[in-house]
């Protein structure tokens, strides 16, 4: 084999794969190679409930075949993950003692999912988590009848689904702060949510913080403040954390969140070395300030940007938005920009929208100064791209975009005093805006 | 390459391209699945097409957990292998003018094809094959009784834009035009120069003489192209509750 490449990327997921197709498609006499620690090629991450829930097979998860590879000209290395890394000499070993050495590197190393290894029981069988196929295919190989799911971001929401739509007897979601997904959402949203997942089964519990884990020999219940569940299974959703021991080990500089500080070129703090994907801090566009956005979007478009500066082009990466989004097997939730507890107490206004007729649905619509800053929906996705569109901006609700405010016209509005928010701001701007 | 313009000051909300579309991707009228919709400013007054814009750098490509979304180099079409698709809803969340929709009987978020392929097809003929640059109008540039919705090469379309833009803000000293295109990404369609100042305040009246003409020419084109056979009582009426449901709901036509 090959041991020496113009270009190595360290990471076979979304970022990685998007990064050396990139470069290899802009400058097709660059030699690539892709080291991988899973036995994969790349393969859809935020699809694994559904492949949990046995709604789509393995096949479906690959987003790209081992042929693709071969075809495009990249070599693809896995099973044997990179262990170490010399910036100085340019070389990258595996775990397995290959050595390879690179005039460009990309670091693609992801992220991993926080497990509470000093709580009592955490290491007994039983207790998984849910971030690649492996795992996937261990909870699945592990007979359970009852299942609890720890935390109410993405992981938990569609692990419960999916769990319960595996036909599990019984399954229970605890969060352990006051309602769920409190970073993205407000109390009301959640509730809907909340009523939401029992409608498919599933009992949700807030403001319960698990404080240990039963069982001798093997998981058979957790115990929470309140009280003890019994169960065979616990899914831990309690968030992820960017895989940056190979960076720091070659000390590459880290952000204030912990993840790996990129330019807008996604290059690191060492020359020939690049980063993109969930190891890296991005910005966040509506705040401004450093944020961790582990989506699949701004992996695969920060990887392409890295890709392309490693092939010799200028491509900026210029940040992105969180959302918080889960569409699957009939629970629907998106959610982007702020929430309640970041309004200010003057400017702050609120709309909530329930949908009529037919099918209930939750909206929420948060504006600042007569602008819309945030939104929170569940089961619709009303408008949702005028909606994400206008919080991105910071654009104002009028011209095209009054039809966000329409289903609360009325008494509420008037009350609320947006009409005149949006009106006051809409003259104040036509004054600036009277060169043209 | 060719896109769909919508130039709204023509357009008087007649809905016989969502029709159109709906009948021939999905059988049976049903707008809201329907792969073009007009979306109207809060009231009966056309604003813009809502349909995929073929973007230069489509954010649903990167934005597709499935990897099922392609931008065609050749033909500069994105298209979509739409069988894969499982529904997650990052295309639409993400999309800057909301054009994918979700199709019910095919499972899968959809966006406009331009008609390419052979002939108009049930279903979608878009499944990702490369069918070069579409020869034949999309059906619903076809059926499009005012001259709307046009099929053009879209540095011309943007061309128009900027020449009509230019010469409205030279006839309006002082009036700032909001929504036009460029700044934020938004696709040429919203670029007419929407709200305040623009042509679009007032819908073209027709008599009834010229509706009932209208709509029979419609059918027979509809005939043509497809051989599906819908009076043109049934359209008007269909296009009737349109409007009436985009008066009540603010919904799109």
């Amino acid at each position: 084999m090959k041991t020496s490449y113009d270009l190595i990327v360290i990471g076979s997921g979304a970022a990685g794969s998007s990064a050396a197709f990139a470069a290899k498609e802009a400058k097709p006499g660059m030699s690539v190679l892709v080291i991988g620690r899973e036995n994969y090629p790349v393969y859809s991450a935020p699809a694994l409930p559904d492949y949990l829930s046995g709604e789509l097979t393995k096949e479906k998860l690959m987003v790209r075949s081992f042929e693709e590879y071969a075809a495009a000209g990249i070599v693809l290395y896995t099973g044997d993950p990179a262990a170490e890394a010399d910036p100085a000499q340019r070389t990258v070993k595996t775990a397995g003692g290959s050595i390879f050495r690179y005039k460009k590197l990309i670091l693609a190393t992801g992220s991993f999912p926080i497990q509470l290894r000093r709580m009592q029981g955490t290491g007994l069988p039983g207790n998984f988590v849910s971030k690649t196929i492996d795992d996937i295919e261990s909870i699945m190989a592990y007979g359970a009848r009852r299942a609890v799911v720890v935390g109410s971001g993405a992981i938990g929401l569609e692990g419960s689904m999916a769990l319960k739509a595996r036909g599990l007897e019984k399954v229970t979601m605890v969060e352990a702060l006051e309602w769920l997904s409190p970073k993205s959402l407000d109390r009301a949203t959640s509730d809907a949510l909340k009523a939401s997942l029992e409608s498919f089964g599933i009992e949700v519990l807030t403001g319960e913080a698990v404080e240990g884990v039963l069982g001798e020999k093997k998981v058979e219940g957790v115990k929470t403040a309140k009280r003890e569940i019994p169960c065979d299974l616990i899914l831990w959703g309690i968030g992820m954390r960017p895989d940056v021991e190979l960076a720091k080990s070659m000390g590459v500089e880290t952000g204030e969140t912990g993840s790996i500080l990129v330019d807008e070129y996604m290059k690191t703090s060492l020359p020939h070395v690049y980063a993109c994907g969930d190891c890296v801090e991005s910005k966040d566009k509506l705040s401004g300030r450093p944020a961790q956005h582990l989506f699949w979007e701004p992996a695969q478009r920060g990887g392409i940007a890295a890709g392309l500066n490693c092939a010799g082009q200028k491509v900026p990466y210029l940040g992105s938005t969180a959302i918080f989004l889960t569409h699957k097997g009939g629970l629907s939730i998106v959610a982007a920009g702020k929430t309640e507890s970041e309004l200010s107490p003057e400017g702050g206004v609120i709309l909530e929208d329930r949908g009529r007729g037919r099918k209930a649905f939750y909206r929420r619509l948060l504006f600042e100064n007569g602008l819309l800053c945030g939104f929170q929906m569940v089961n619709t996705l009303k408008d949702v791209d005028l909606l994400m569109d206008t919080v991105e901006k910071n654009a104002l609700a009028r011209d095209g975009r009054q039809r966000l405010i329409k289903p609360f016209e009325g008494g509420e509005l008037q009350k609320m005093g947006v009409q005149d928010a949006v009106y006051r701001l809409r003259k104040e701007r036509r004054a600036q805006l009277q060169y043209f | 390459m060719k896109i769909l313009s919508f130039d709204q000051s023509r357009c008087d909300l007649c809905g016989a391209c969502g029709i159109a579309c709906a009948l021939v991707k999905k059988g049976r009228f049903e707008p809201e699945e329907a792969r073009i919709r007009i979306e109207t400013a809060g009231d009966l007054k056309p604003l813009r097409a809502v349909v995929c814009q073929h973007c230069e750098e489509p954010v649903c490509v990167t934005a597709c957990m499935r990897g099922i979304i392609h931008k065609d180099k050749a033909s500069g079409r994105v298209t979509r292998q739409f069988e894969d698709c499982f529904q997650c809803a990052a295309c639409q969340v993400m999309c800057p003018v909301g054009a994918p929709v979700q199709d019910e009987d095919l499972k899968a978020f959809v966006t406009c094809d331009l008609c390419a392929g052979e002939a108009y097809m049930r279903g979608g003929n878009d499944s990702g094959q490369e069918h070069g640059v579409s020869s034949q109008e999309p059906l619903c540039v076809r059926v499009c009784p005012t001259g709307a919705l046009r099929y053009e090469d879209a540095a011309s379309v943007s061309e128009q834009r900027r020449n009509q833009y230019a010469r409205r803000a030279m006839e309006n000293p002082g009036v700032f035009f909001c929504g036009q295109g460029g700044a934020g990404g938004r696709p040429v369609s919203e670029s007419a120069g929407a709200g305040k100042g623009t042509a679009s305040g007032e819908l073209p009246a027709i008599g009834k003489a010229q509706e009932k003409e209208r709509w029979k020419g419609i059918s027979l084109k509809l005939k043509e192209s497809t051989g599906i056979k819908i009076s043109p009582a049934q359209l008007k009426k269909w296009s009737d509750e349109l409007k009436e449901m985009s008066g009540r709901e603010g919904e799109m036509i």
